[in-house]
């Protein structure tokens, strides 16, 4: 006579069909982690090429040369010694937000200021910061940056050496420059 | 079936389960990658460089910088990267290090690491190891070298101005200036200090007086009986007080005739105290030029030539003359005036008049020729003389028909019955069915011959002998040849005797044409211009061993190329050769062979016919007979009144100048070439390197021919001058002594300048070897700042010149130390500037850098200045400053 165990027949197709689920289950998740992996490393490419973009358009006299706020097509902050020019700044602040992306060619958010040598933000004849609402606050006097209240996804910072007049001497400065999404 | 929904229930949890987990993954997943944060660096480098490379040590606010300056460790107001360097150089490397991180440890963040190099040495780094990416951005710093002055003393010395100038006044004489006494006015400086030298080189024709401003100045010996040679005189010093500030009248009376120069100059070398001396005027941009005519007693007959360096704007001229017969004054080949004055006349031709006759173009920039003489029967007067040999062939061929009856009929008996005649043109035509038809049986021909091949010649060698005769000034040899010399007559004008014995040739033996050529050379006396005539009808076949043999040795094989040594011999005592190959027997070798005797191909003539023979001679001798006449040699024949010109005629110019007469910081110097030596007549102009030439002009002593061609060669040859393009005929025109070259057409090195003259287009040989190029070179007065040295004292310097004498001055001129330096053995101070910058511009004044200066001055004759610079940033380097930025 011939015995066959059921319950161990029953054992081996759930194993079989748990490990099916399951392997089918891993591959859903590798692909899909993948696909989003590439699709952020994309997305900082742009950004950082972008952040390069609009950094050195910051650092030149921008157009034209002598721009205000009405004639402005591109915005630069430094005058022809590619030292601050203070004017150009102010310039700046009175732009709107969204203006200021337009004319930086950017369709990211971003936050500008200036540090000096000892890592504070400088106030610059009352300039702070200039970006989105929620990292640049109170930019004509707190002087807060605050990179952690926005809701960023990915985000690219750029330092760049830019001279300062001051007062009697002349400093060398880092314009710090966020852009993200 | 209780197992089965076991089993059912196990599946739907584990499905649940699994589930479960992969949504917790997959959300912890998005929030993981949410958190993307980057830096770059990649501007950090290249921001560093920039910053610190506008940004100057007196600017930055820095206090280690201020200290450094403050302590005068920093003196200059560099930029930061310039002052990094600096140390560097000076090999101050802990404050180079110091420097860059006390600028530049707070910009870049602590977690990058960063250096500075120069040269790829290390000045500073932050050592931090690299574990990502790296930037580098480099800036070139010139001025900079290590262990090299960052700054010194640079220095010019330059000639400012002389306190005394020597100048050289010359007084030039035209190709030909004559017949009688000669008067020329020279101008000397107004401020004459002292008087160095008077010099004087002309082909006079004969003997001569000197007066200087009525007063005598000595007596002078015709050196040369050649006329192509210049006599030269250096004035006794006792003359000298005879010249006066300002114009002077130079005065030469010949003792006796033949009274002309043909060609020359008289050179003053006077100092004055006037440094702004110039014999050019200006009136505005334009020069105004004036050419002072020499005045002549005697025969007016002035060859002459003026350059207009530049665009002729206006022509003028004045001519005082005395004369009682048609006189001429000829501008190029354009007659301006021909009239007899009757007497003593004032003739303005102004600008308008030249203007309306002469294109001015073709006077820009170039050597013109003018002729001022006495036409129509009073030149009539005057004839010169030529010497022709007539060399004739009467070897046993010249006894041959040259000549038959005409018509010529060739008479032949036909093939059936019945004769033909026709006319041929030679009884060689004579053959084969010739009169067409069936006719091929010639019974003969009229062989009726007119003349032999010696008779043509005896009757074209008498129209040659009455042709030339018709100057009775020349005179014609005669000189026959066969196997040896056969028969010769010496010169004569007498035309009988001639023809007697022309008509007394025989025809006899073999062609020895070397026997009659060498004879007629014997013949002749070399003084005059002269002419051989060769008539050959055959090849040459028997030789001579040299000039002086007319015997002749039979050798067919060596006979021609002695009949061509013996007319290049000839060609080479300025004989001219004409040949003539005549009747059809002559082969083409023989040709060539007659081609190479005559002093040129185009002075050998084909009469193969021998008709052409009559006509050939005819037009050698007219053309003989026209260069006799032509010569520049006037010589009164008696009974002519005396006519003048006077020396206080001109011809005046104004000019836009192509090329500045006098450049600012250039100095002029003037030069004459050595003598050419030869009748080739060649020279050499070596120009310096680097120095530019501002004028030069050929001297031409052509006797009494024509100045007709200069070329100049370098890298390319140039027709500088050629007199048949005024006209193919010179008598008209006028003779150049001087022709002038555009300055630049020459280059710098060797330039070869080339002489000919001429009596007519087809007439003419070389020149004078007395021939020469005076030039004046433009030499910097000033070179360049010297580099960078440690000093700028001076010193006292010894030099010496070229022709023997030396000096020493101090430079600068308030030089009061003690160094001494000496030009010729190259000793002085190289790290002081001044020494450094007079060397160089002694050596730039040493045109054959033999340690003599060419240019002879002193302290006391030359202001000489200095520029010395300090605190100049050296020219070393660059140096390379590198800057890297890593993660």
């Amino acid at each position: 006579m011939l015995l066959i165990s059921t319950k161990a027949q029953a054992w081996y197709t759930d194993f079989t069909m748990a490990m099916l689920i399951f392997t089918v289950a891993l591959i859903i998740y590798f692909v899909y982690t993948t696909n989003l992996s590439k699709e952020e490393a994309s997305l900082l490419n742009d950004l950082t090429s972008e952040a390069k973009f609009v950094s050195s358009s910051l650092v030149s006299e921008g157009y034209p040369s002598n721009w205000s706020s009405n004639t402005v097509k591109r915005i630069g902050l430094t005058d022809s010694n590619q030292k601050i020019d203070v004017g150009k700044v102010l310039n700046l602040a009175n732009l709107t937000y969204n203006h200021s992306k337009k004319l930086l060619g950017t369709v990211y958010d971003y936050t500008l200021f200036f540090e000096g040598s000892n890592g504070t933000v400088l106030n610059i004849s009352g300039f702070c910061c200039k970006g989105h609402e929620k990292t640049c606050i109170n930019p004509d006097s707190a002087c807060i940056i605050n990179t952690n209240n926005a809701d960023i996804d990915n985000l690219v910072k750029i330092d760049r050496l830019l001279t300062y007049d001051n007062a009697t001497k002349t400093s060398i400065i880092r314009m710090v420059l966020y852009l993200w999404s | 079936m209780v197992i089965k929904k076991r089993g059912m229930f196990f599946t739907i949890d584990a499905i649940l389960a699994t589930s479960i987990i992969i949504i917790a993954i997959i959300l912890a997943s998005s929030y993981y990658v949410k958190e993307t944060k980057t830096e770059t660096i990649d501007y950090m480098g290249h921001d560093l460089v920039r910053v610190l490379t506008n940004l100057k040590v007196n600017e930055i606010d820095n206090d280690y910088v201020s200290l450094l300056i403050s302590e005068g460790n920093i003196t200059r107001n560099n930029t930061i990267l310039e002052q990094i360097g600096e140390f560097w150089s000076e090999d101050k490397i802990g404050q180079a290090s110091e420097l860059t991180r006390n600028i530049t440890s707070s910009l870049i963040p602590k977690r990058y690491g960063f250096g500075i190099w120069v040269n790829d040495e290390l000045i500073y780094t932050r050592n931090i190891p690299i574990r990502r990416s790296l930037v580098s951005s480099r800036k070139l710093i010139s001025g900079i070298a290590k262990d090299k002055p960052v700054e010194g003393y640079t220095s010019r010395v330059f000639l400012s101005g002389l306190k005394e100038k020597t100048v050289y006044s010359y007084i030039y004489f035209g190709g030909f200036v004559g017949n009688g006494n000669i008067t020329v006015n020279i101008t000397l400086p107004g401020e004459i200090i002292n008087i160095t030298e008077v010099y004087m080189e002309m082909a006079a024709s004969n003997n001569f007086s000197l007066l200087i401003n009525s007063q005598s100045a000595g007596s002078y010996l015709d050196q040369f009986s050649d006329d192509l040679r210049a006599d030269k005189w250096y004035l006794n010093e006792s003359y000298h007080d005879l010249l006066n500030p300002g114009n002077n009248q130079i005065r030469i009376n010949f003792n006796g005739s033949p009274s002309y120069i043909g060609g020359g100059f008289i050179r003053v070398n006077s100092v004055t105290s006037n440094i702004n001396y110039s014999e050019i005027t200006y009136q505005g941009d334009q020069v105004i030029k004036k050419e002072q005519l020499p005045g002549i007693e005697g025969i007016i007959n002035l060859y002459s030539s003026f350059y207009v360096p530049g665009n002729l704007t206006s022509l003028q001229a004045y001519l005082h003359l005395d004369s009682n017969y048609t006189t001429f004054f000829n501008v190029g080949n354009d007659t301006i005036y021909y009239a007899n004055p009757d007497g003593e006349a004032f003739l303005n031709i102004d600008d308008a008049y030249f203007r309306s006759i002469l294109n001015y173009n073709n006077l820009n920039n170039n050597t013109v020729p003018y002729r001022i003489g006495l036409a129509g029967a009073s030149y009539g007067g005057f004839i010169g003389k030529a010497d022709s040999i007539l060399v004739t062939d009467v070897s046993g061929s010249m006894g041959w028909c040259g000549e038959y009856s005409i018509p010529l009929t060739c008479n032949y008996n036909c093939l059936f019955g019945g004769s033909k005649s026709c006319v041929v043109s030679d009884p060689s035509d004579c053959s084969g069915n010739v009169c067409g038809g069936g006719c091929f049986i010639p019974y003969g021909h009229n062989l009726d011959c007119v003349r032999t091949r010696l008779e043509i010649a005896q009757d074209s060698g008498k129209v040659f002998v009455n042709t030339i005769l018709q100057n009775i000034n020349n005179r014609v040899g005669l000189a026959s040849y066969e196997s040896d010399l056969d028969d010769f007559t010496d010169l004569t004008n007498n035309n009988d005797t001639l023809v007697a014995d022309i008509e007394g040739y025989t025809a006899d033996g073999g062609t020895c044409i070397c026997c009659g050529i060498y004879k007629a050379n014997d013949m002749l006396p070399h003084q005059e211009k002269e002419f051989i005539v060769v008539i050959s009808d055959g090849d040459a076949n028997y030789k001579c061993s040299g000039p002086g043999d007319y015997t002749g040795e039979y050798d067919s094989a060596n006979a021609p190329q002695s009949a061509i040594d013996a007319g290049n011999y000839s060609c080479n005592n300025n004989i001219t050769v004409f040949t003539i190959g005549f009747g059809s027997d002559i082969s083409a070798s023989g040709t060539d062979t007659l081609k190479s005797v005559a002093c040129n191909e185009s002075l050998y003539f084909n009469a193969t016919n021998t008709s052409l023979l009559t006509n050939i001679l005819s037009n050698i001798s007219s053309q003989i007979l026209e260069i006799s006449y032509a010569a520049q040699s006037a010589v009164s024949t008696g009974g002519f009144e005396k006519s003048t010109l006077y020396s206080d005629s001109y011809i005046e110019f104004t000019y836009t100048p192509y090329v500045e007469p006098y450049v600012y910081g250039k100095i002029p110097v003037n030069f004459e070439t050595e003598v050419f030596g030869n009748y080739i007549s060649q020279g050499v102009l070596d120009i310096p390197a680097g120095i530019s030439v501002a004028d030069a002009k050929v001297t031409s002593y052509s006797g009494d021919k024509w100045t007709d061609n200069v070329t100049l060669t370098n890298t390319n040859t140039y027709d500088v001058f050629n007199l048949s393009s005024f006209n193919n005929n010179y008598t008209g025109l006028g003779d150049p002594f001087l022709v002038n070259i555009k300055p630049e057409l020459i280059e710098e090195g060797i330039n070869t300048v080339t002489v000919s003259t001429g009596l007519s287009l087809t007439n003419n040989s070389g020149g004078s070897p007395d021939n020469r190029v005076i030039y004046t070179l433009l030499y910097p007065n000033s070179l360049s700042y010297t580099s960078i040295a440690e000093k700028a004292d001076g010193c006292i310097w010894s030099i010496k010149y070229e022709y023997g004498s030396n000096t020493t001055i101090a430079v600068p001129l308030d030089y009061s130390g003690s160094d001494s330096c000496d030009f010729e053995t190259g000793v002085y101070d190289s790290d002081d500037s001044i020494d450094v910058a007079f060397y160089s511009l002694l050596g730039a004044l040493d045109f054959d850098d033999d340690g003599l200066l060419d240019l002879n001055f002193g302290e006391e004759f030359l202001f000489i200045e200095n520029i010395a610079i300090a605190g100049v940033p050296s020219l070393w380097g660059p140096a390379v400053m590198e800057i890297r930025v890593w993660e």
